[in-house]
């Protein structure tokens, strides 16, 4: 069967192989918002490394100084000041770190889990899927607050006992998200195919069931970290997370409530930081998720 | 033991556990398939054709019975002790869209075969193998780069034909591998497994519900109802005379594009297929047969040649 | 001559989606007239669906554009508002859909939702009248009025299909549209709607829209025929016209005919169409079916393909011109 000149025209410039990431990237490039987006992101990775070279911790960030204190924003303090005369651009800058911990780390963390989980849950099905989804509900029926308490009882209070409490309670939404769709990609025929041609266990999953929940795992992905940077804020909040003085920005957030008529700056600044990062994640997600999916080519 | 036969079925079961019961999707099957001939397997939904299929093949583990494929009983074989058969024994799935995973181009897709069964170990010597694939079973080489949605289901039907040539299988399960398809398509397909069939010697189970498919491409017909086994026969036997009441009421039923037939009423059996979970004993025909009789309902009609090849199971021809 | 109910004339429609015009209906000439059954037969794509949609008023609004004239019994379909449509539906014209499992809801009886239909058509009728009537429509396409309080997925999908149909004659339509009623049911279960279909339109004296693939159930059922491609009737006739081998017909026709496997003969090879059905945003110049055609010559490549006609028989195609 030849094919028609028109599939000719449409597929001859598809000769040459690519590769699925090549490709990917292809798509992405010609959306101004994703790059927007993933250049905030780049942006907090590139602050959050480079943060000692672009404000000092001790002396800016953590530092009282009573003479500076509630400025308003100004060449010397691009933000302002805060009541204890702390350097609101330094502390933002040192803040990423935090948030970087909070929002990606324990969500890559929690998304690794889960995505083994519902593989094997969806491969094995029966037994294996009716464990994934009790020690699921286990974990999701404790409230994210009593777990958070718990482990820092258990751990201690700090950074990376809030990563760990975050990371252990996104695995519920994670792993529902995941497991749903690598049940239905496991409906489809050509896992069936794979069996028959020999393919086994982890080939499967590897080469079939990963490319094909790449997807939601990134849109889980991207909605969990933005939610666990807000959540982190939270826990900081009520005293369960990062501790003060540290420059968390939701704690910094919630310091500033009793100034915020005065200084909105104090609340606008940290406010900002989180809601663009959290914008940035998400709107990349998207894209990310619309470029992944062959089938959207073109159609973006 | 014959030589010539390729696949045998021996009492073959499989059942499913069910919350409501056990589900008896393959009673007591039994056949032989003699090499390079291809067995048409007809029945409608639930008869558990698609299960019979995969049980031979060994994605479903048998209740009970056996499967000889060259003499060798392959039923009950782990997934490891498989994996030499699998490469003789393919399938041809019933959906092009899902049979084809849509994240991997053409060439990933037929190469697969090698890939997991770590043949042809140079990207080169696949490449090559994969174009010289595209072009047996008539795919345009450009397509090589291309994603299945790119692709109509003919062709994306073709790919799946070529997956399962790669390994240069004897025997091949086509599962409804033109259901899915346009009338025009149905027939270029049917067009290009009979022919690799004639040139590569192939041996085929061919299972479908349109029964005007399978006259074209089987030797011999089997036809199922809730998993038994209700006649079989030579293609031209079963056609010419059809003995099983539910194989003549699947031939009245359809409808004929000739004139001619116009006014011949379309046979109508009563009532809908039965539940296959613990069938009750007897024929399981017998709820919606019209000759039914005493005694159809007790007890399971035993499968009889009734002519030299011609075999039937039904109490009016006990 | 009996009286048109449907007569549509040069119907044009084409989607849009993202700036690709899809031209899924070109030039569509269709006359049914009350009490026959009428055959649209083509395969996947050939704008079947559309033609079936645009005379129910149903094409989505904003994505596609009809143009020429759909009249039902003079009443004009084509542009026509919702309230006029809402009137013509279900009373003169209702549909049955390929897929009867997604087409009832499943959280109501389906005896309710037949109800719900009798209601909203006949709303001076009061509750026990319209039970009597959902009992009686039930009887009428085979069902026993005792699973009325059952639900969608208690029934079967040949049982779910004749639900279907009841809901769609409950107001005695004129017009029955059926869209590949039986394409997603086994043969046995086929062969038992058909009858039911068959034996209603008798009773109703409706006419039935029969859009299909199969070419053996519009020989069955059929009166008229027209063969759709590329969106456009490239043959049409009597049953005994298209059916009859001994006429010339379309390419197209023949290989149609060529491609179902014949089970009255030993042939063991098909003979298919090559290639395949054009995407309608991509349809050739000139006859659209010239690139896949055996016996295509110079002229088939560009310029519309007039029809020519002798009595009923009407082909759309250069050889005949």
């Amino acid at each position: 069967m030849k094919g028609t000149e028109n599939d000719n025209a449409l597929l001859a410039k598809r000769v040459k192989a690519r590769s699925a990431w090549a490709e990917t990237w292809d798509r992405l490039k010609q959306q101004p918002v994703a790059m927007i987006a993933l250049g905030g992101i780049v942006l907090i990775f590139l602050i959050a490394i480079f943060g000692d070279l672009i404000a000092n911790y001790k002396d800016l960030a953590i530092a009282q100084n009573a003479a500076e204190k509630l400025q308003p924003p100004s060449l010397r303090h691009l933000f302002g000041t805060d009541r204890f005369g702390r350097d609101m651009f330094a502390r933002i800058v040192h803040g990423t770190r935090i948030a970087i911990a909070m929002g990606f780390v324990s969500t890559l963390a929690a998304i690794f889990v889960s995505v083994i989980m519902s593989c094997l849950a969806a491969i094995y099905g029966n037994r294996t899927d009716n464990f994934v989804m009790r020690v699921v509900d286990v974990i999701s029926s404790i409230p994210n607050l009593v777990m958070a308490i718990a482990i820092c009882s258990g751990l201690g209070q700090g950074l990376w006992q809030l990563v760990v409490a975050l990371a252990f309670g996104s695995i519920p939404y994670a792993t529902k998200m995941c497991r749903s769709v690598a049940l239905s990609v496991v409906q489809n025929e050509f896992i069936e195919a794979t069996r028959a041609l020999g393919g086994g266990t982890w080939y499967t999953i590897r080469r079939h069931l990963l490319p094909n929940i790449a997807s939601i795992t990134i849109v889980t992905f991207t909605g969990t970290a933005a939610f666990n940077i807000l959540m982190g804020a939270t826990l900081s909040f009520i005293g369960l997370g990062v501790k003060a003085p540290r420059p968390e920005w939701g704690l910094m957030l919630s310091e500033s409530m009793s100034y915020m008529t005065r200084y909105p700056y104090l609340a606008i600044v940290p406010g900002l930081a989180i809601v663009l990062t959290a914008l940035c994640i998400n709107t990349f997600g998207d894209y990310l998720r619309d470029a992944l999916d062959p089938q959207l080519k073109g159609k973006v | 033991m014959d030589e010539k036969i390729l696949v045998e079925c021996k009492k073959l079961q499989k059942f499913f556990n069910t919350p409501r019961g056990l589900l008896h999707a393959v009673d007591d099957v039994s056949f032989k398939i003699p090499r390079e001939k291809t067995l048409g397997v007809v029945g409608e939904s639930g008869c558990g054709k698609s299960t019979l299929g995969r049980t031979i093949l060994n994605l479903l583990k048998a209740t009970s019975g056996e499967v000889l494929f060259d003499g060798v009983n392959i039923a009950g074989k782990s997934d490891k002790e498989m994996l030499p058969y699998r490469a003789k024994m393919q399938m041809i799935f019933q959906d092009p869209y899902s049979s084809i995973d849509p994240r991997m181009t053409i060439s990933q897709i037929i190469e697969e075969p090698f890939v997991i069964n770590k043949v042809l170990k140079q990207r080169k010597e696949r490449q090559d193998r994969v174009r010289e694939l595209m072009e047996i079973v008539g795919l345009d080489a450009f397509y090589v780069n291309a994603y299945p949605h790119e692709l109509d289901g003919g062709r994306r039907q073709r790919i799946g034909v070529a997956r399962a040539l790669a390994l240069n299988p004897e025997f091949i399960v086509c599962d409804e591998p033109v259901s899915a398809l346009d009338v025009s398509i149905q027939a270029q397909i049917l067009n290009l497994l009979m022919d690799l069939k004639d040139e590569r010697k192939l041996t085929y189970m061919f299972i479908t519900h349109d029964l005007s498919v399978v006259k074209h491409i089987s030797n011999n017909i089997l036809v199922l109802y809730l998993g038994k086994m209700v006649e079989m026969a030579p293609s031209d036997l079963i056609f010419d005379n059809p003995v099983h009441p539910y194989t003549k009421a699947l031939f009245s039923a359809i409808p004929i594009p000739d004139i001619a037939y116009r006014h011949k009423e379309l046979q109508v059996i009563k009532g809908e297929v039965t539940s296959p979970i613990n069938p009750p004993d007897g024929c399981r025909f017998a709820p919606r047969c019209p000759f039914v009789k005493d005694g159809c309902g007790q007890a399971a009609p035993e499968f009889r040649e009734t002519e030299p090849g011609h075999f039937v199971a039904c109490h009016l021809y006990n | 001559m009996a009286e048109t109910l449907l007569e549509i004339r040069d119907l044009n429609v084409r989607y849009t989606t993202d700036g690709i015009i899809a031209r899924a209906v070109n030039h569509v000439d269709l006359n049914i007239e009350a009490g026959e059954i009428f055959g649209l037969v083509g395969e996947t794509g050939a704008g079947k669906t559309t033609i079936a949609l645009a005379s129910m008023g149903l094409l989505p609004r904003y994505t596609s554009q009809v143009e020429g004239s759909i009249k039902f019994k003079g009443r004009e379909i084509a542009g026509a508002n919702e309230n006029v449509l809402r009137d013509i539906r279900g009373k003169n014209i209702s549909m049955i859909f390929q897929d009867p499992m997604t087409s009832l809801n499943p959280v109501f009886p389906v005896g309710t939702q037949i109800g719900d239909v009798i209601k909203w058509h006949n709303k001076s009728l009061s509750k026990a009248e319209v039970e009597t009537q959902v009992d009686e429509i039930l009887k009428m396409v085979g069902i026993a009025p005792e699973r009325k309080r059952e639900y969608p997925h208690q029934f079967s999908g040949g049982m779910k299909q004749r639900v279907m149909i009841a809901i769609a004659i409950v107001c005695k339509p004129d017009l029955l549209i059926a869209d590949e009623p039986t394409t997603a049911l086994d043969v046995t279960i086929q062969a038992q709607v058909m009858m039911t279909m068959r034996n209603l339109q008798k009773q109703l004296g409706s006419s039935v829209l029969l859009i299909t693939h199969d070419l053996g159930l519009v020989a069955m059922f059929c009166d008229k025929v027209s063969v759709l491609y590329g969106g456009e009737i490239v043959e049409h006739g009597a049953l005994e016209d298209i059916f009859d081998n001994s006429r010339s017909h379309h390419p197209y026709t023949v290989g149609l005919f060529g491609s179902l496997p014949d089970l009255h003969s030993r042939a063991s090879r098909l003979n298919p169409i090559a290639g395949l059905m054009p995407h309608p945003a991509e349809l050739p110049a000139g006859c659209k079916f010239h690139p896949r055609c055996p016996e295509r010559m110079e002229k088939c490549q560009t310029g519309e393909v007039g029809a020519s006609s002798s009595g009923t028989h009407s082909i759309k195609c250069h050889l005949f011109a």
